[in-house]
């Protein structure tokens, strides 16, 4: 079965990329295969420089570590960990300098100062995807791919979290990924692509850059 | 194209990372239930390994102290005159030690003791401790008592309620007990007997009346001195057949394989809990793994590679196996100390220490458990795509099915190897048993697959529909629960039930008037008076038989050496002879005729040592006694009751025969528990006369019994641990799925109290099960021990059948309702958002 189909899409380094449409077209699938937790058929794949499709999945897997992170729908905290240490396993799993100062940082940046030995259970869903987003800048990826970042939450939680993306973004400058079916959103997005079908087509946007 | 820089973590971060990640997941309680099981696996092989290397070393102390000297002789008579100048002769030192059986006097209180002459080349080669007056600490004798003075085991003190310095009575003699006998390494190795130990001087019981012809007298002769003169001494010694020389390679050996037996019994009983254990590791650690199929994702995620992330487990599952062997280790010291403290008065006394590669055996134990039973469920975690993060649906596959059975049989085969150090039990149990929890939990499967069917469209309460869905859905999971409980239950109903009965219930069942005391060693000249002195006590006296020790040279003109029968165990020592026109209460004819007694040279054998012996009617035994040489004709053979506690012979002979031998009587007759103090004026009145007190003998027996089984109860409260967790392993394993359950029922307007006693039906249903499948079991056992193997009725578990299932229904409902309360107590929408 083929999910996608003639995709051909390039995202400049530092640029923010919105990919929408329907349940089921084939959003998810596009994002795994950008970040290279999955490989394409056929075709052409390159990430940070790096061709994917070329490489094996452990050597895909030190792409991610250079600087790829990820915002996912359901959080993906680990329940076992606080979220002082749920923000710094990226970091001490890529061997960073000084992880525990960092990771304070990170989650005093998102409001969750009073909050850090809290384990994922104790927190609101608000609360889990702000901890989320203090892993996911930790260690100043180069790309952040998000999917669905705010479905999980109700609309003023969500609005938070999307506020809080796009400023630690432009914080780090980081290029950012993101699919959703949310249009207001993808409208903050400097770019959105829309997939039908395993189709991609290029949405004008009236955002200002 | 950027060149590629490929990370891995170093060796020393894995290790920092591995153990920071194990110390977090430890603290929020995720390792829990995977290291209760480890720790039980760990403590009770450790125990066991520790236990049986201390007894091995205490069995293989191959110097002469257990011996007392370099060689002995053992006989049944005293060394003469000559036999000792011979050793003399050959520049060996000597020394002799006699030991009988007798019964000592303390005020009214009388007890049977273990009597030991000891003369002034004693203790030679032994370690004899003695704690003497005014001395706290035991200490090394190089001399025995002096004459008029005895050393005692502290437990002949206790069975007669006196002290140091008190004088106790033995034969026609008091002895001042100036010692207690804290080690003793030439008493059969240093072992355990019935009776307390009592030590006197050799003089002081020379010409008593106590070592008349039927006493039971145990002589020994222990030399030390050169090879060569030992050597010259074997061939010199006119070996009798009342003696046998006694070197370091051979003595203990049945003691030793007795307590083999216990070793490989206690080590076996631990297993069960290994196995059981084994099972909650494996439960836990596939509960483990599938709640760590996100982690690994987002560990990928974050640029970790495959090698690494299964690395990073690997060394979680060694330091929690480490963490386990630390742990387990402090909790093992102390529980061999509680098997040995339990069983102190069977075990060498100061055992030595266990060896380093006992421990490590032990400790090992845990990391075999780990590897065999929880590896195998977290090999797939380094397999997990990394495209789990964004779809869930992506689980990893599981070894198969045969892989994981097989590494688990291996580990489980290697264990009781190393275990029992018996290749052929290994290989029997582990088959026997596979075989058989096969066959149980397949017949529990269909049980259940059977009940589902008949119960699909019968209406029933709300909750026991849940509750029995619950059961009936994965029913090799419920068969397995079962299985555990049952079988642990099982195994302590039979323990208590032999512990509780089997004195106990031979001493009820007897009638109240049944003998109880033995009387041995009555002469010819006291036959009169004994017997009007226990009319004179009301003393129901049986028939007093006339009775010659003698030992089986011939049949049918063959010598038994040359029939080979020389080493059965009924003639290869002096056999009770005697005779009487009267065939015993106890007795039954089963071929032969009994009346044929009146004519001469007849005899009557009992029947299953003349089947042993291959003895048949009208063959002519010859024997020897009292330096008569003999023959008689077999007329009869005759079944014995030996439980009746009445005197009972091999051999019975016409009274022509024991007309020509010099007999001593032997009789047995009842004391009423009143009249014990009648009992202690008649063993002053006949000092000669060996009394032997059955109840005294069968109380210290109970005392055995009861501390062997306790020791073994000791290891099924570890068993019994191990199945509980085996219970709530799968019970939390199973928490996450009950959650989103309960949450759902809840929404859909269930009330807690409805799904609260769906779970309570559930598994009081469980525990009911469990208990009646134990007690089932635990009859059909019992019944085939009792009737079967030890000969004693059989009454039925009796009120056990009442209270058992109730208590295991009301146990495991307790349980379940404690560690589900969560389904019941929180929020179905923080379920449902957490769960998703």
């Amino acid at each position: 079965m083929t999910l996608l189909n003639a995709v051909s899409l390039r995202v400049e380094a530092g640029t923010s990329l919105a990919i929408v449409g329907a349940s089921g077209s084939g959003k998810s699938t596009l994002l795994g295969i950008m970040a290279g937790l999955d490989l394409p058929s056929s075709g052409e794949l390159s990430l940070l420089g790096h061709r994917l499709d070329q490489l094996d999945e452990d050597q895909r897997a030190s792409v991610r570590a250079e600087g790829v992170s990820f915002v996912f729908q359901n959080f993906q905290l680990l329940p076992g960990l606080t979220a002082l240490e749920n923000v710094m396993l990226p970091l001490e799993i890529r061997q960073q300098p000084k992880p525990l100062p960092e990771a304070r940082r990170l989650l005093e940046s998102v409001g969750l100062g009073h909050r850090m030995s809290h384990y994922p259970s104790q927190l609101s869903g608000g609360e889990q995807q702000r901890v989320a987003l203090a892993r996911a800048f930790a260690g100043q990826p180069g790309i952040l791919f998000a999917d669905e970042p705010t479905g999980n939450l109700d609309r003023a939680t969500g609005k938070q979290i999307e506020d809080l993306l796009f400023q630690l973004n432009a914080e780090h400058g980081t290029t950012l990924v993101l699919v959703t079916h949310d249009p207001q959103l993808a409208q903050r997005c400097q770019r959105q692509v829309c997939m039908t079908d395993g189709q991609l087509q290029e949405v004008a946007t009236g955002a200002s850059v | 194209m950027t060149e590629l820089h490929i990370t891995r973590l170093p060796l020393l971060a894995q290790w920092r990372l591995a153990l920071r990640l194990l110390w977090r997941e430890a603290r929020s309680g995720e390792l829990t239930l995977i290291l209760l099981a480890l720790l039980i696996a760990v403590t009770s092989t450790t125990a066991i390994a520790l236990f049986s290397a201390r007894l091995e070393l205490s069995l293989d102390d191959k110097s002469g102290a257990w011996l007392g000297a370099d060689l002995r002789i053992r006989s049944s008579a005293a060394f003469t005159a000559e036999q000792l100048q011979l050793a003399t002769q050959l520049g060996l030192e000597t020394a002799q030690v006699l030991s009988f059986p007798s019964v000592v006097l303390y005020g009214d209180n009388m007890t049977l003791a273990a009597i030991k002459a000891v003369d002034n080349g004693y203790p030679m080669q032994a370690r004899l401790q003695v704690i003497t007056a005014g001395n706290q600490l035991p200490v090394l004798q190089q001399h025995g008592p002096a004459a008029g003075e005895a050393w005692v085991e502290p437990r002949l003190l206790a069975l007669l309620d006196a002290a140091l310095g008190d004088e106790l009575e033995l034969g026609d003699k008091r002895y001042r007990v100036t010692g207690e006998i804290t080690e003793e390494s030439d008493r059969g190795g240093g072992f355990y007997s019935l009776s307390p130990r009592m030590m006197v001087h050799w003089d002081d019981v020379q010409g008593s009346a106590l070592l008349g012809p039927g006493s039971r007298l145990n002589y020994r002769l222990l030399m030390q001195g050169d090879s060569a003169a030992l050597t010259q001494l074997q061939v010199d010694w006119p070996l009798s057949d009342k003696e046998k020389f006694e070197t370091l390679a051979d003595g203990n050996q049945r003691m030793a394989s007795s307590l083999q037996k216990a070793r490989q019994y206690l080590a076996l009983a631990s297993l069960l809990a290994v196995v059981l254990a084994s099972i909650a590791v494996a439960i836990s650690a596939q509960r483990y793994a599938r709640r760590h199929f996100d982690i690994s994702a987002l560990m990928r995620t974050f640029g970790l590679h495959r090698g690494d992330v299964l690395r990073l487990y690997l060394w979680q599952l060694v330091a929690l196996g480490l963490a386990a062997a630390a742990i387990g280790a402090v909790l093992a010291v102390g529980l061999q100390a509680g098997i040995i403290q339990l069983l102190a008065e069977v075990l060498p006394p100061q055992m030595p220490a266990a060896p380093p590669l006992a421990w490590l055996l032990g400790l090992s134990s845990g990391l075999v458990t780990l590897l065999g039973f929880g590896l195998p469920h977290l090999l797939p975690l380094a397999t997990v795509s990394p495209l789990r993060v964004l779809r869930r649906d992506l689980t990893p596959v599981p070894l198969a099915g045969w892989l994981m059975t097989g590494l688990a049989l291996l580990s489980l085969t290697l264990l009781l190897w190393v275990f029992t150090r018996d290749l052929q039990l290994t290989l029997l149990v582990m088959g026997g048993g596979s075989v058989l929890v096969l066959m149980l939990l397949g017949a529990l499967q269909l049980v259940i697959a059977g009940l589902r069917q008949r119960l699909e469209n019968t209406s029933m309460a709300l909750h026991w529909r849940f509750a029995w869905q619950h059961l009936s859905r994965d029913s090799r999971q419920t068969a397995g629960q079962v299985l555990a409980f049952a079988l642990t239950l099982q195994v302590m109903i039979v323990i208590a039930m032999l512990r509780n009965d089997l004195l106990a219930d031979w001493q009820a069942n007897l009638p109240d008037n049944a003998p109880n005391v033995f009387a041995m060693n009555i002469q010819n000249a006291d036959k009169q008076a004994f017997q009007q002195a226990l009319a004179e006590r009301g003393f129901a006296s049986k028939t007093l038989y006339p009775m010659v020790p003698g030992r089986l040279l011939t049949i049918n003109g063959n010598s038994i050496q040359q029939l080979g029968l020389a080493d059965i165990g009924a003639i290869d020592r002096d056999l009770a002879l005697t005779s009487d026109t009267q065939l015993p209460a106890s007795n039954r004819i089963v071929a032969g005729d009994w009346q044929a007694m009146i004519h001469p040279g007849q005899l009557s054998i009992e029947a299953g040592l003349a089947e042993r012996l291959g003895v048949k009617l009208d063959d002519r035994l010859a024997f020897r006694a009292a330096g008569v040489e003999f023959e008689a004709t077999v007329s009869s053979l005759r079944e014995v009751d030996w439980t009746s506690l009445s005197p009972n012979f091999f051999m019975m002979f016409s009274s022509d025969i024991m007309a020509q031998l010099p007999p001593s009587y032997i009789t047995s007759f009842n004391v009423p528990e009143q009249s014990q103090s009648q009992l202690t004026s008649l063993i002053r009145e006949f000092p000669a006369v060996n009394i032997l007190d059955m109840q005294a003998l069968l109380g210290q027996l109970q005392g055995l019994l009861y501390q062997v089984s306790l020791a073994v109860e000791l290891i099924l409260v570890v068993v019994l641990i191990a199945a509980t967790l085996v219970m709530v392993s799968a019970l939390v394993a199973s928490l996450r799925e009950r959650l989103q359950e309960g949450a759902l029922l809840r929404t859909l307007g269930a009330s807690s109290a409805m799904i609260r006693k769906a779970q309570v039906s559930e598994y009081s249903l469980l525990g009911l099960i469990a208990a009646l499948l134990a007690l089932v079991a635990a009859e059909a056992l019992c019944w085939a021990l009792y009737t079967q193997v030890l000969d004693i009725p059989y009454a039925g578990l009796g009120w056990i059948w009442l209270w058992l299932p109730l208590v295991a229904a009301w146990l495991l409902a307790g349980l379940a309702t404690l560690l589900l309360r969560k389904t019941v107590n929180v929020a179905p929408l923080q379920v449902i958002r957490e769960l998703g």
